[in-house]
């Protein structure tokens, strides 16, 4: 056993730290570092569904602006989305509001309790059509969002 | 949307590899470890969701991955005792740390010594040297006090002088 020396022991320590300087840690491999980059786009969209449905009167009404079409329709259309009711006295809906599910595709997460969660991505068109009873001109609605389903997975599944 | 995932993404680029070292010290291998770093970062989401979605802090991820790797440890002691006959090999060329210079034998050696460090000394020396955590938090991550930390993290670099030392005078003495 060697003798005790506290100024040589110091040295010898900042030896140590000055190796480990060059030392660095290895990287994730590059599978990983997609799984974790995909579960992080996944769990990103699920947390941001609710925010998207807020703002799609406001996308709307964006765009009804734009489109140099009444934005009082907005204000009467939005809080009232109910079918075949007059909107106000100006305009009415003439057709049902339809869903489109243009496209799909799943992946897999697991959730908070380990358990594999199917993570189902839908773009979602929603389509009205709107008649200004001034004008009789017919206006076309189309709101299109990205929806997600989480889906608890089982063996049928796969 | 885009942007919250985009700043996760980028600190995970920042901070992937520091994590894995860590989870290294819990896990059997690279892939268990790159589990429970998956598995710390998912949890480290949920819990950020109350703040905003940020970015955690280092401390309480390693702590996470502290705590997911005693989940896992539990986990795989019940499984290596139902399937006792299967043969474990070891992957010896699978490094927890890379030399930045190839031709550094000197840190070449004090790899292998980091990765033989025992655990309650290895987890210090990396939080602090490669997570850049102070003494105060290792201390908060480990739940020990932070002089407690200080004289791991000297008596690890103590062990691994020694340790270099030996292995040079071995080298030394057989030329």
């Amino acid at each position: 056993m060697q003798a005790f020396d506290p100024i040589e022991d110091t040295h010898a320590l900042h030896q140590i730290e000055a190796a480990l300087t060059r030392l660095m840690p290895t990287a994730l491999s590059q599978g990983a570092q997609l799984d974790i980059e995909e579960m992080i786009d996944g769990l990103a969209g699920f947390k941001t569904q609710p925010t998207a449905k807020r703002f799609f009167p406001l996308a709307m009404m964006r765009r009804m602006r734009n489109g140099g079409i009444a934005a009082a329709f907005c204000a009467c259309f939005l809080p009232y989305s109910r079918a075949n009711a007059d909107i106000c006295c100006d305009y009415k809906l003439k057709q049902i509001p339809s869903d489109v599910e243009k496209a799909s595709f799943g992946s897999l997460l697991k959730g908070d309790d380990g358990s594999p969660v199917d993570v189902i991505y839908f773009d979602k068109e929603r389509k009205s059509i709107v008649l200004d009873k001034a004008s009789g001109i017919e206006l076309e609605i189309s709101e299109v969002s990205e929806e997600i389903l989480l889906a608890t997975a089982t063996a049928t599944a796969f | 949307m885009c942007t919250l995932a985009g700043e996760w993404k980028q600190w995970l680029a920042e901070n992937g590899p520091r994590l894995l070292l860590f989870a290294r010290g819990w896990s059997n291998n690279r892939a268990d470890a790159e589990d429970l770093v998956q598995d710390a970062i998912l949890r480290m989401w949920h819990h950020q969701a109350d703040k905003g979605g940020a970015t955690p802090d280092l401390p309480l991820v390693f702590s996470t991955i502290r705590f997911c790797g005693l989940n896992h440890h539990r986990s795989e002691t019940r499984r290596r005792k139902r399937e006792e006959s299967v043969i474990y090999l070891n992957d010896f060329k699978d490094a927890w740390l890379d030399p930045v210079l190839e031709e550094d034998e000197e840190a070449l050696l004090l790899k292998d010594a980091v990765q033989n460090l025992s655990q309650k000394l290895r987890e210090v020396v990396v939080m602090k040297f490669w997570g850049g955590l102070t003494f105060l938090q290792i201390s908060e991550t480990l739940a020990i006090s932070p002089n407690t930390a200080a004289s791991r993290y000297r008596y690890a670099l103590e062990q691994l002088a020694h340790e270099l030392r030996r292995i040079k005078q071995d080298r030394h003495a057989s030329v």
